[in-house]
Formats: C-alpha cells, sequence, structure tokens
C-alpha cells in the first residue's frame, strides 16, 4: 500500500485516474492495435458511430452502477427495456403524442423498478432470483405487446436518434448527462455516500438512521426510470420495436461492463469512471470486431479474451489500495 | 407476520397455478366430431412467421376436417421434445413439426418413430431424412443462389463491391450465405461478412460499422427481412439510399419497403401455403402411406419493385 501510495505521489496523478490505469492501459493499447490495422478505426464519424452505439448500454450502466454500489442488482433491466422499446412503439403507431408515448415509457420503466425494489425489500428475496424472475416474465410481456411482430415506430423518435448538436449525437449527450448525475449522485450526494454505506453493510447503515428500505426501493425504481429512458432511445435509433430486441444480451452486457470497470458485485464500492471505460472497452471491441472483419466463430472468443485480460488487470490494480 | 405469510401463501398460489395452466399450453382446433384425423402441431416460437404457418393449418384442417392439437416449443429444444412425447400419448395420428433448430431434430424424430406416429417437418429439416413421413422445406442454399444471381444480373457486369451481413454462425445462416457466395459472378467482390446474429438491432450495428469500413459498397445481402429493415435504418440514417439490399421474408412490410425501393430485392415465400401445404401432404400420406419420406421445396419468388403484386400473401 505505502509503495503504491508513493507511485501516486511521484506521479502526482489523482486517485480517481491510477485507479483505473490497468482497465485504461487496455482500453489504449486496443485503440491503438485498432488504429493500426484500420484506417478507419481512429477518424472522428467512426468514434462518434462508437459513441451512440454505446449510449444505451452507458445509461443503463450508469444507474446499475449505483444500484449495485448499495449491494443491489437488477437483471431485468434489459428485459425492462425490451417492453418500454415494444410498448412506446405501440402507443406511436396507434398515434399517441411522442412525449407522451415517452413519458408512459419512463413510468413503465419506474412501475417495474418499483415491484424489483418491493419484492426485494418486503419479502426478502435476493436481487438476483427477484429480476431474473420479473426478467422472464418482461421478455414475454415484450412479445406479447409486439404480438410476435416488428412494430414500427414511424418517424416521430428519428430526429432523436440521428440528431446532433454540435457534430455531437443526441443519444450520445443523454448519455453523458446520465453518467454525469450518477457520478455525481455518488460522490457528492447524502444519497449516494448512504447507497456505498447500505452496500457496504445494510445493518450497520440501518443502525446509523439510513432508511435502507426507503433507499434501495428508490435505486430500483431510478434504475427502471433509465430503463425506459434507454428504451426510448433504443426506439430512436431502430426506429422500430422488434421480436429479440434487448433483453437478457444487453443486460448482460451491461453488468459486464460495471462489473469489469470495478464496482463490486457484493456493493459498498462502485466506481463511475470505472463503468465508462468498460463500456467504452465493450463497444470498441464490438466495432472493432467489425472492422476488421474477425471470422464469426472467432468473435465470442476475442470478446470473451478481451474481458478476461482487463477485468484481470483491473482487479490487480484495483486490489493495491485496500 | 402473518399478514405476510399470508401474502406469500396467496402469491405462491398464483404462481402455481399460472405455472400449471401454462404447462397446459395445448389446444384443440377443428370439430374432433367430423374430424377423419387428429394431427399435433408442434410450433417452434409465437412470431410472425410462425402465426402465419399455424393460420395456414388450421384453414386447411377446417376444410378436411382434421382435429388440430396444438403446441408451441417457444424456442426451447427440451420443450419441444416434452411437446412431441405429449402428441404421442395423446395417440395423434400424425404430426407435424416446425423445430425450434436442427439439432433437436433427430431426438424428435426418433421418438415419433418409436411411437410409429408419422412426423412431417415444416421448413427446416435435418441430415437424415429417413424416419420422416414428409416435409416441405426451405432450402435456403437455393435462396442464396437466387439473390447472388439477381445480383449478377442487376450490376450487368459492372465491377461492384458486396456485403453480407449474416445470421448467427450454424447451418442455416451458413447455408444462405454459402450459396449466395457460389453464384456470384466474377465481377463482384465480397469486401465484408459479418455476422448479425438474426436480430435487427445487431444488423444495424453492423451495418453501422459496414459504412465506415467500406462506404462504398454497392450492395449487401442479409439472408433475413428483420436483420433487412436493421441494415435499411442504418443506412437510411446515413442518408444512404445508394446500396442496394437484398433480403429473404415476404410480410407485409417487407413487400411495401420493396415496391417503394428501398429494399432492392426480396425473395417471398409464405408461411401461410407452407401450412397449407403441410395438412394436404399430411392427409394424404395418411390415406396413401409411401415407403419414401415426400419432400418439396417452398415455393419462392423473386420480387423487387415492379412485380411485388406477384409475390404469396404470407399470412393468407
Amino acid at each position: 500500500m505505502n509503495s503504491i501510495s508513493l507511485n501516486r505521489a511521484t506521479l502526482g496523478l489523482p486517485p480517481a485516474l491510477t485507479r483505473h490505469a490497468g482497465l485504461a492501459a487496455v482500453l489504449v493499447l486496443i485503440c491503438l492495435y485498432l488504429s493500426v490495422r484500420s484506417e478507419v478505426f481512429a477518424t472522428t464519424p467512426n468514434l462518434v458511430n462508437v459513441l451512440r452505439q454505446v449510449a444505451v448500454m452507458a445509461v443503463l450502466a450508469a444507474g446499475l452502477t449505483v444500484l449495485m454500489a448499495a449491494g443491489g442488482l437488477d437483471f431485468s433491466l434489459g428485459s425492462q427495456v425490451a417492453v418500454v422499446v415494444a410498448v412506446v412503439a405501440r402507443l406511436l403507431e396507434s398515434g399517441t403524442h411522442v412525449v407522451i408515448a415517452s413519458i408512459c415509457g419512463v413510468l413503465l420503466g419506474a412501475t417495474f423498478g418499483l415491484v424489483n425494489g418491493l419484492v426485494v425489500t418486503v419479502f426478502k428475496v435476493a436481487p438476483f432470483v427477484t429480476t431474473l424472475a420479473t426478467a422472464t416474465v418482461l421478455d414475454g410481456a415484450a412479445l406479447i405487446a409486439m404480438k410476435g411482430q416488428s412494430v414500427s415506430a414511424g418517424g416521430a423518435l428519428t430526429d432523436l436518434g440521428t440528431g446532433e448538436l454540435l457534430g455531437i449525437p443526441y443519444l450520445l449527450l443523454i448519455a453523458v448527462l446520465v453518467i454525469g448525475g450518477a457520478a455525481a449522485t455518488l460522490r457528492w450526494t447524502r444519497f449516494g455516500r448512504d447507497a456505498l454505506a447500505i452496500g457496504g453493510n445494510a445493518v450497520a447503515a440501518r443502525l446509523g438512521g439510513i432508511p435502507v428500505l426507503r433507499h434501495t426501493v428508490m435505486l430500483y425504481v431510478a434504475n427502471g426510470m433509465l430503463a425506459g429512458l434507454a428504451g426510448i432511445m433504443l426506439l430512436s435509433r431502430l426506429g422500430a420495436a422488434s421480436p429479440g430486441t434487448a433483453g437478457l444480451h444487453l443486460e448482460l452486457t451491461v453488468v459486464a461492463a460495471v462489473v469489469i470497470g470495478g464496482t463490486a458485485l457484493h456493493g459498498g464500492n462502485a466506481t463511475v469512471a470505472g463503468t465508462v471505460l468498460g463500456v467504452l472497452l465493450l463497444g470498441i471491441v464490438a466495432n472493432g470486431i467489425n472492422l476488421l472483419q474477425i471470422d464469426s466463430f472467432y468473435q465470442s472468443v476475442a470478446v470473451g479474451v478481451v474481458l478476461l485480460v482487463a477485468a484481470v488487470v483491473n482487479q490487480l490494480r484495483h486490489r493495491g489500495p485496500h | 407476520m402473518m399478514k405476510s405469510r399470508i401474502l406469500t401463501a396467496a402469491l405462491a398460489a398464483t404462481a402455481a397455478t399460472t405455472s400449471l395452466a401454462a404447462c397446459g399450453s395445448g389446444s384443440d382446433s377443428g370439430d374432433s366430431d367430423d374430424a377423419a384425423y387428429a394431427i399435433g402441431f408442434v410450433n417452434a416460437d409465437s412470431l410472425d412467421f410462425h402465426q402465419c404457418l399455424e393460420a395456414g393449418i388450421d384453414d386447411q384442417a377446417q376444410t378436411v376436417p382434421v382435429e388440430v392439437v396444438h403446441a408451441n416449443s417457444a424456442r426451447d429444444p427440451a420443450k419441444e421434445q416434452a411437446n412431441v412425447e405429449d402428441m404421442i400419448v395423446r395417440q395423434v395420428d400424425a404430426i407435424v413439426l416446425q423445430t425450434v433448430n436442427i439439432d433437436s431434430l433427430e431426438g424428435a424424430i426418433a421418438k415419433a418413430v418409436a411411437a410409429d406416429i408419422p412426423i412431417f417437418l415444416t421448413s427446416v429439416g435435418g441430415p437424415d431424412m429417413a424416419g420422416v413421413a414428409g416435409a416441405e422445406l426451405s432450402d435456403v442454399q437455393h435462396t442464396g443462389e437466387v439473390s447472388a444471381e439477381w445480383l449478377n444480373e442487376d450490376s450487368a457486369g459492372q465491377d461492384v463491391d458486396v456485403a453480407i451481413i449474416a445470421g448467427a454462425p450454424g447451418a442455416a445462416s451458413d447455408l444462405f450465405v454459402g450459396g449466395f457466395k457460389s453464384a456470384l459472378g466474377p465481377h463482384a467482390t465480397v469486401v465484408f461478412e459479418q455476422p448479425g446474429m438474426f436480430q435487427r438491432a445487431k444488423a444495424q450495428e453492423v451495418a453501422e460499422n459496414l459504412l465506415q469500413s467500406n462506404p462504398d459498397v454497392d450492395y449487401v445481402f442479409v439472408p433475413n427481412e428483420e436483420m433487412g429493415f436493421g441494415a435499411l435504418t442504418a443506412f437510411e440514417n446515413a442518408g444512404r439510399s445508394d446500396i442496394k439490399i437484398i433480403t429473404n421474408g415476404g410480410t407485409e412490410d417487407g413487400l411495401e419497403a420493396t415496391s417503394e425501393g428501398r429494399f432492392a430485392m426480396l425473395v417471398a415465400s409464405s408461411p401461410y401455403e407452407l401450412g397449407v401445404k403441410a395438412v394436404s401432404t399430411m392427409v394424404d400420406l395418411l390415406e396413401n402411406p409411401t415407403d419414401e419420406p415426400v419432400i418439396g421445396q417452398i415455393p419462392t419468388t423473386v420480387v423487387t419493385k415492379d412485380n411485388v403484386d406477384d409475390a404469396p400473401s404470407y399470412c393468407g
């Protein structure tokens, strides 16, 4: 610990930077490799393309980071997104105004979050089990809402999905705002510190006067609302809801991004900066695989190896100060 | 405390009832009194394709009449096996199977053969068809070849760059892509080939990346319509209407996109007609059994914006 503190002092870098040096180094190495192998990778249009592609994942991952700080877990986020995408598309198809449809989407997400939060807190069911069960229900609900068919959202959300402000996609701006909000909540608000305390030791937190149940339910609701927002963002990009959109695959990607970033699965320790690096890593690897045209049979192997190396490197680095 | 126990018990009871109701997902249609035969139809999923297939089966069953016992495997190979076993227990005269995937076929066929119940496959067949009574199959390799032949004709000898957004790695996608590549002319070069996993969102992401790596691409071959729409959205979002999309399907939305020229070419087929054909062939086979399996191919139509009216009705 002393040597690490000394190194930090020598380098003069703030802990927030050195904490993720390992993961950042992996990311930089991959970017360098891709830049050498593909002349397109490091161009502005491609980087904007990648950032637009990861925006939905980033919104979900930012919320999940705060929830996991408090020892929670939500495996139903991807399925919540699937239902929101389906329902909002149906509303838009039936002529509902885009603002009302979007508000309905966010409220729907909040309802899913409330159910998860109440089951976890009132019935004391483990978050993993609760949210896996609700994810299964919601996967079916998404298919029911779509009646197994694609539902076009028309052009109502196209501006959101494709529009830019000073060259920055709206979707990316939303993601940055949500990430900033999550980071500020964890670092500077009492609610954020309470969440970390609950994740560290829920009993001690309750004895210390923190309203554990209320905070936990609020976190699940907030995650549900972000799933609603992410659903609207995804729909704006895709232009239609279709079976198989979002669901478990998206959920696993989000959880992977958060955990690779260094947030503890058991709570009490969370880092939004790490989550951002995890999201970028996954997005860049997916983009790089297409650019380099890696054979489809080897893609899973490539992604898995990168994730494993990143997680190990980050953990080695992460372990030092503790 | 007592209250929460009661609530827990009530929840458990509700869950158990729901599960039992879900387990009994089979349903009957057709007038069993007049029915000449009872056919068990095991469907693979509840998507557009499967619903239209089922509609074709039910409509044809009413004209014979045949009683149809339904079951749905919900994309689960294990559930498919259980559904086939249920049909055997119910002693249906024949089973029509739309399989979840090619790998779960063998067990299902073996069970039906052991129970001496003829089995008929729709759209997907296996490497060994010896045990089946008949099948009406989708020749995906031929679809790939037809797509490439249209491209050869459309590009009229010009040098063109072609991209392939394939499905999930595995039998069906490999056959589509293999057929397509084998029939491509010498002037067409495949410059990009990546999997879209048969998902619209993934195909869109891959198409966005394609625009970065190979912006000059002329044609994109996408083996199913859902992914075709994903690619189309990516191109339209980027303001690119010059890239010609070649895909396979035939839904109302797909035909509309073709009539507007947004899909350059669509290989169209009809799951409804597949259902009709499956029941009529199966009834023929029950009345006049054959030693060899009767295997047909689902007819396809090459559709461009000039002949959309020639496409078969997707859902009857």
